[in-house]
């Protein structure tokens, strides 16, 4: 037997660092940045990333630092943004009016921006694509919607989003009057949700949700009840659900993600490989 | 004496970059230098190297891996069966001395641009011209022995360096850095002031490097590293490489495959038969190793069959090394491995007459048909439906396309000035936000695509980086190393030729396979400068021995 020498030392320190680096190896996980800093100059810039995260199904806030180009008077608050155009954004206030945020030069807008900062509320984000099917009521599908996605609670789930449309039975004249109140009302009680809009027809209404969170979409039965309209059994498009977590999806986990939804839900989701997106 | 000028240079060098950011400058006290003693400093530390490199040879020669390793090669030598050889040597042949000369790799280049539907522009296809004649003749100037320089010019260029060095303030460091790398190399040359001029450069070019001054300080790096490797003339190191050649393939082997072993643990699948998103690029960079471990594998045993005329038991463990490494790579899912482990052990046996004209030639359909039915595999499991031919012909035309972009960006001096090269590191990648964080991601952004990776011959980065002229100066100098480095297998003996052998048989397989994706990767352009380095150094070793 021979006495080991300093190579067979190199040999096993060789041996001890891949075991080491094996069982340090985090699969891949992202380090999350969750907050993006924006001058107004930057506007353009900003709103792009907005499209970018409203795209891929992001939650994100908005804190702007500005001025109202009506009297010059300081603006400076946190909202929700629901829609963006080329160098400009509209900002739902925690008060439920929507006003629109330009550039430090802007003119067209009411407020010109000097500071965007974007909070970033979410690590990670599974979307998919939620076949069509009748429910008893709204609530059913909002509690469907809740159960399919429940396997996912492991990453702690923030909220779930759908983008669809709710058609209903409902006593109403078609009326684009009462359409729009219908949409004011909803816009300023709902926070969390991009974009509402109501179309009656003789038989009933539909409802267009666009990124709509199951907690918001909750108080809907309500609101529509105050006005007198009673939500009874609903119809669903196919809809995009956006399972938005607060733990990060490791890059491995989107295989098991996958495999879970072709081997547990292919009824309630479309399976295909490609109609699933994990953002990370 | 020489304290004086190297700590002038170095306080020149760092008054400079303290210019540049406008902060204070750090300066080094000739009298401290002085007090060292740079030249016995010097030689201190030649010594110690030479000490350290004796030790590790004793130890490597006691130590117990290496015993194991070596009775496991000498069991499988005893006990394995010979395979015969199907037909007459491949060396025997012109065909075989054919197909593993440099210039195959000119041939290929011209093969795989008869595979595009369609034409490039005139410029693009004067650059690929042009670069290829310039590695022919890059080839050809490899036979040329350099003159050696006479003292006169040491005077000469010592001047023509502190005239570059005073001209700083008129031209430029820029302009200066360019002019004064032609002097110091006639002074790396030199006999007797290489190792010292080397040195220089290198501590000139690192305190560049590390000050950020990046563009400076890379060609004062790199001419003064492989001005030492040139000048370094102690056989320790070769003789350490070549007596434990065997033993070092066994380990290059067994760590490639631990690493294999861990990558595929990682994800837990293999990722030929599902998809290699996920697999750890870190892994699988190590787990490349094997391939490498597996070509000098056959190269050690070629040159102990040489010596012992075991050709046919050479040949059995050379196989089973090459399938193994093979049935690993491809398992992986990594064509270009697969490929590479193929053409590089074919070169390896080629040259230690393991293998028959016959057998090169069923091999090369071998490998044309493992690359169609890993293409077949790899659009079954991406799901684009394109047959194998009209994917060769696409993907070529494609990539030429994007090489034509590169060549007109670069035009003839380049446009990117090496940064398309230093994406290939990773640290270094993140210096341009945005843009890349790797080579073939970055000429995607300058051919209008974001996100994904794109080849673009192994011309193209040059082209985007260095334009025309670097394409050209770049092409002569791996025309020169590709044939110095092939030349040196005569000059050497025992385990260094193996050795040598192998390493021709990588690059050369490597400058094939690049002529597609390129040479952009990071392990590659490692492999690629290490082979510089050591063919500098064994050829220099070889010369005074």
């Amino acid at each position: 037997m021979r006495r080991p020498t300093v190579i067979d030392a190199i040999i096993a320190l060789i041996l001890l660092f891949s075991l080491y680096s094996f069982l340090s190896a985090e699969a891949g996980v992202y380090r999350q940045v969750d907050e993006y800093y924006y001058t107004g100059s930057q506007i353009y810039k900003a709103t792009n990333y907005m499209a970018f995260l409203d795209s891929k199904g992001f939650l994100y806030e908005a804190e702007i630092r500005g001025y109202w180009w009506s009297d010059y008077l300081e603006f400076r608050e946190s909202g929700y943004v629901i829609d963006t155009g080329e160098g400009s954004f509209s900002l739902l206030r925690t008060t439920g009016e929507v006003v629109t945020i330009g550039g430090r030069m802007s003119y067209k807008e009411q407020i010109g921006a000097s500071e965007i900062r974007l909070i970033i509320k979410t690590s990670s984000v599974v979307t998919a694509r939620m076949y069509s099917a009748g429910y008893p009521s709204f609530d059913d599908y909002l509690a469907t919607v809740r159960d399919t996605t429940s396997f996912l609670d492991r990453f702690s789930i923030d909220d779930v989003a759908i983008t669809g449309s709710v058609s209903f039975d409902a006593q109403v004249t078609p009326s684009r009057v009462t359409e729009a109140e219908l949409e004011d009302l909803l816009r300023k009680e709902l926070y969390y949700v991009k974009g509402i809009t109501v179309s009656t027809t003789p038989t009933g209404i539909t409802l267009s949700i666009e990124q709509g969170t199951l907690t918001e979409l909750a108080a809907v039965p309500a609101l529509l009840a105050s006005q007198g309209i009673e939500m009874g059994p609903v119809f669903v498009s196919d809809a995009t659900v956006i399972v938005r977590t607060l733990g990060e999806i490791g890059e491995l986990d989107k295989y098991g993600i996958k495999r879970h939804i072709a081997d547990e839900l292919a009824d309630v989701l479309d399976a295909d490989e490609n109609a699933i997106h994990i953002r990370l | 004496m020489l304290e004086q000028p190297l700590v002038a240079a170095l306080n020149a060098a760092l008054g400079s970059v303290a210019r540049l950011r406008g902060a204070p400058a750090r300066r080094i006290d000739p009298e401290r230098a002085r007090m060292w003693g740079v030249r016995d400093l010097g030689r201190w530390c030649g010594s110690a190297v030479d000490a350290v490199l004796g030790y590790l040879d004793t130890a490597t020669e006691r130590s117990a891996s290496r015993a194991a390793a070596m009775r496991m090669i000498a069991a499988g030598e005893r006990r394995l069966p010979g395979i015969p050889l199907f037909g007459t040597s491949a060396t025997d042949s012109t065909i075989g001395a054919r197909l593993t000369h440099p210039l195959i790799f000119v041939v290929a280049f011209i093969a795989f641009l008869g595979l595009s539907d369609h034409g490039v522009s005139a410029f693009a296809f004067w650059s690929l011209a042009a670069s290829l004649a310039a590695f022919g003749v890059g080839v050809y100037a490899a036979r040329w022995r350099l003159p050696a320089v006479p003292d006169r010019a040491i005077w000469v260029a010592g001047a023509g360096l502190a005239l570059a060095g005073a001209l700083v303030p008129l031209v430029g460091a820029d302009v200066a850095t360019k002019l004064s790398l032609l002097p110091l190399a006639v002074l790396i040359l030199s006999g007797k002031t290489g190792m010292w001029a080397s040195a220089g450069a290198a501590a000139l070019g690192y305190t560049f490097f590390t000050q950020g001054q990046i563009t400076y300080g890379a060609p004062y790096l790199a001419l003064g590293v492989a001005g030492a490797a040139h000048n370094y003339r102690s056989p320790r190191l070769s003789g350490l490489l070549g007596r434990h050649a065997a033993f070092l393939s066994v380990v290059l082997m067994a760590v490639g495959t631990l690493y294999w072993v861990l990558a595929i643990a990682l994800v837990g699948r293999i990722p030929l038969l599902t998809t290699r998103e996920g697999l750890s690029p870190l892994f699988v960079m190590r787990s490349h190793l094997l391939p490498i471990g597996a070509i000098l594998f056959i190269s050690v045993m070629g040159e102990r069959a040489s010596r012992q005329g075991t050709h046919a038991q050479a040949r059995t463990l050379s196989v089973l090394a090459l399938s193994f490494s093979l049935l690993l790579m491809a398992l992986l899912g990594y064509r270009t491995q697969v490929l590479l482990t193929l053409l590089g052990g074919i070169i390896a046996m080629v040259y230690w007459q393991l293998v028959s004209t016959r057998e090169v030639i069923a091999s090369g359909a071998a490998l044309a048909a493992l690359f169609g039915v890993m293409t077949v595999f790899r659009t079954l499991t991406t799901g684009a439906h394109v047959g194998v031919l009209e994917s060769l012909s696409v993907r070529t035309g494609l990539t030429l396309d994007i090489y034509d972009m590169m060549a007109s960006l670069g035009g003839y001096t380049g446009f990117t000035k090496g940064q398309a090269y230093l994406a290939s590191i990773t640290d270094y990648a993140t210096l341009m936000p945005g843009l890349a964080y790797a080579p073939r991601r970055y000429v995607a952004v300058y051919a209008g695509a974001r996100g994904i990776s794109m080849t673009s011959t192994l011309l193209g980065p040059l082209a985007l980086d260095f334009g025309l002229l670097g394409s050209v100066a770049a092409m002569s100098l791996l025309g020169w190393m590709t044939a110095r480095t092939k030349g040196l297998v005569s000059a050497v003996t025992g385990g260094q030729r193996s050795i040598v052998v192998a390493l021709y048989a990588l690059i050369l397989a490597y400058l094939i396979l690049g002529i597609e994706t390129g040479l952009v990767d990071y392990e590659v352009l490692l492999l690629f400068g290490g082979t510089f380095l050591y063919m500098l150094h064994l050829r220099r070793v070889s010369q005074h021995t």
